[in-house]
């Protein structure tokens, strides 16, 4: 089967691509990147082809491609390709508008292509725990979940609000509520968002809460602040506390790290052993392509965590709270 | 030398006594109690005299402090004739179950010309103490965000009073106020708060997001309902970030391989392994004020924010909706 990639934008593109490279059924053809010299350069490293025209690479003999472009692009690239039938797994969030997204989901299904979205973090074994721990009804009914998908500020095009739609609420709420979503089968009733911008001089907000009500009544906070230092051991965290009727579980997903009190770089850093959630992700795309079965995270979980971000920036604004209908 | 009548003989009441014991320049005189049994106990143990009836004993011995420990909706009755007698008063906080019943407590205190002081430990606690130090000096930057937690067992008081509303004011009062008060007391008046409050049997929950007029925002996350009591806040702002967690801050592990399981009958506090326990700095602060005349450093002013606030957070609960309060720190 053969994968191309479009766009490096997103720095995820080259742990994706490592792990297609290894995969065994999986051979990378082809990479289109709008920035000639990134594009030329990931080629290179990844022995493939280098395409600087999206038609040309499109009418290539790839059967699927990884979408790592800046997040308003994502509806074109996923238009495009669902037009040249090509299966796709689109870098979160899925879009940057409600409308955008519900358009590529209709598109994708009309040309009978599968759109997958990509939340790796429901790859990672302790997430997995978890989900099977609550869904086994062992801490009853779930009543509150207090999650954190903090970062450090990326910088780049994810400040630019013309390119990344907005900012830490775009980037980090989509996560934990997708695994929220997951873990508990329910959808969100309201939303109650502060944002600001409080740690660096940008356009775009760096921090902010978010509270939810879900429809079965469990009350939820989700903190996607860019509030990690730049001295920070680690690029931030995705964490979880979930209470229930007869318990509590508490998830950090990355807990599983050694310490490297590191004198060259002049800093503690935390270096992750656990099993790598990117390729789990990138496995599961590929047998859900070679398989023809339904993706395990639709563009339905990308519209509505969409949603939820959109909601927030209303509530924001308003300094209100707003409720969600369900579709 | 000040003579103390403790009033209360549940938790907080035997935990006070434990600590007036290394207070300077006070003793212990008396203890009050609804409760005959725990009454008798304590007199005992701590060599007092003990009473049923607060009035009583103060007819019968010379009393200058009046340490008032039992459930918050008893406080104004036992300030009040505390006030009325001109003794002054140590009142463990809450003040009230509410901002109005606050300030008629703060009024017959007035009134009668006696000290009012609001014990909210947190402010005696060297790990929150030394936390605001770092934020006030500059240690994170400007402040951006700050997560609070505080978490510990459902509290099973005498009478079973915590998990009537109308007597604690439920969990955002009686425990959320001593985060709410640091958080006031460290980043200044608070604009606006949102909250969702669970309620279930043996378990209080809530999630609370308080805006404050410099733009500071905060979560604080609060549970009566844990196994444990832990406690953790982390201040991140646009220099740094400070971090705490108290289950990682036990200087100490002590594992007895023939522990038997105890039931959970008092409320859990935290331990410290310090020499001089923040209760024990807080009374005797206020020993120290009562006996020159000055001003505690919370103010009865304090008191009744922090109620207010907490107020606001609890009708944010009930309403789905954003609360803002006036400048001021007063519900609109």
């Amino acid at each position: 089967m053969k994968i191309g990639i479009i766009s490096f934008a997103h720095m995820h593109a080259v742990s994706y691509a490592d792990h297609l490279t290894e995969h065994s059924d999986v051979e990378l053809t082809a990479i289109w990147d709008e920035d000639i010299e990134r594009g030329s350069r990931m080629a290179e490293r990844f022995r493939c082809e280098y395409y600087s025209n999206l038609t040309s690479f499109l009418e290539t003999d790839i059967d699927s491609v990884v979408i790592c472009s800046e997040n308003v692009n994502h509806k074109e690239h996923v238009i495009e390709a669902a037009k040249m039938k090509k299966h796709i797994l689109c870098e979160k969030p899925i879009a940057t508008e409600v409308n955008d997204a519900k358009e590529m989901i209709r598109v994708c299904e009309e040309e009978g292509v599968i759109l997958q979205v990509a939340f790796p973090v429901r790859f990672v074994p302790a997430v997995q725990k978890v989900r099977e721990v609550i869904q086994s009804g062992a801490l009853g009914e779930i009543v509150a979940i207090q999650a954190t998908n903090h970062g450090q500020m990326p910088g780049g095009w994810f400040i630019e609000k013309e390119r990344s739609g907005g900012g830490a609420a775009v980037d980090h709420i989509v996560h934990v509520m997708d695994l929220i979503r997951w873990i508990q089968n329910d959808e969100v009733k309201q939303v109650y968002a502060e944002l600001d911008t409080r740690f660096y001089d940008i356009a775009v907000e760096d921090c902010g809460i978010v509270t939810l009500e879900l429809e079965s009544g469990t009350i939820v906070t989700i903190d996607p602040s860019w509030s990690r230092p730049s001295t920070f051991p680690t690029w931030g965290d995705v964490k979880m506390e979930i209470v229930g009727t007869k318990g509590t579980i508490s998830l950090d997903a990355f807990k599983q790290h050694l310490v490297l009190y590191n004198d060259q770089q002049k800093k503690v850093q935390h270096i992750g052993w656990g099993d790598d959630m990117d390729l789990g992700l990138v496995n599961d795309f590929i047998d859900c392509v070679k398989s023809k079965r339904c993706p395990s995270i639709t563009g339905e979980d990308g519209l509505r965590t969409l949603e939820v971000v959109q909601a927030a920036y209303e509530s924001n604004k308003l300094k209100q709270a707003v409720t969600l209908t369900r579709i | 030398m000040s003579r103390v009548a403790v009033v209360g003989t549940g938790t907080m009441g035997t935990m006070h006594l434990e600590e007036w014991v290394n207070v300077n320049g006070c003793e212990v005189v008396a203890v009050v109690g609804r409760t005959k049994q725990n009454t008798t106990h304590l007199a005992a143990q701590y060599n007092v005299r003990g009473f049923d009836d607060l009035q009583e004993a103060l007819r019968q011995i010379p009393i200058d402090i009046v340490d008032v420990c039992v459930p918050t909706h008893l406080h104004e009755e036992v300030v009040q004739i505390a006030a009325q007698a001109g003794k002054a008063v140590i009142c463990e906080k809450p003040l009230a179950v509410n901002s109005k019943v606050a300030k008629r407590i703060v009024d017959i205190c007035e009134q009668y010309n006696v000290p009012l002081c609001v014990g909210h430990v947190l402010r005696f606690s060297p790990e929150y103490i030394e936390a605001r130090k770092q934020v006030l000096s500059g240690a994170i930057g400007q402040p951006g965000i700050m997560r609070l937690s505080r978490c510990g067992p459902y509290p099973k008081g005498h009478d079973v009073w915590y998990n009537d509303e109308s007597k604690s004011g439920g969990i955002v009062l009686d425990l959320g106020i001593h985060d709410i008060d640091w958080l006031r007391w460290t980043f200044g008046e608070v604009e606006r708060v949102m909250a969702k409050q669970i309620k279930r049997e043996n378990l209080e929950y809530a999630l609370i997001t308080l805006r404050f007029e410099s733009g500071v925002i905060a979560h604080l996350e609060v549970s009566w309902g844990s196994k444990k009591f832990v406690s953790s806040f982390e201040l991140a702002g646009s220099k740094g970030m400070i971090a705490y967690q108290s289950r990682d801050q036990e200087p100490i592990v002590l594992e007895l391989f023939d522990e038997e399981k105890v039931g959970q009958e008092r409320v859990a506090v935290p331990s410290y392994v310090v020499r001089q326990t923040p209760l024990e700095k807080q009374l005797q602060h206020f020993v120290d004020c009562i006996e020159n005349g000055i001003t505690p450093i919370i103010t009865t002013n304090d008191a009744i924010k922090a109620i207010t606030i907490a107020e606001c957070v609890r009708f944010s609960a009930k309403s789905g909706q954003p609360v803002e309060l006036k400048k001021g720190g007063v519900l609109k």
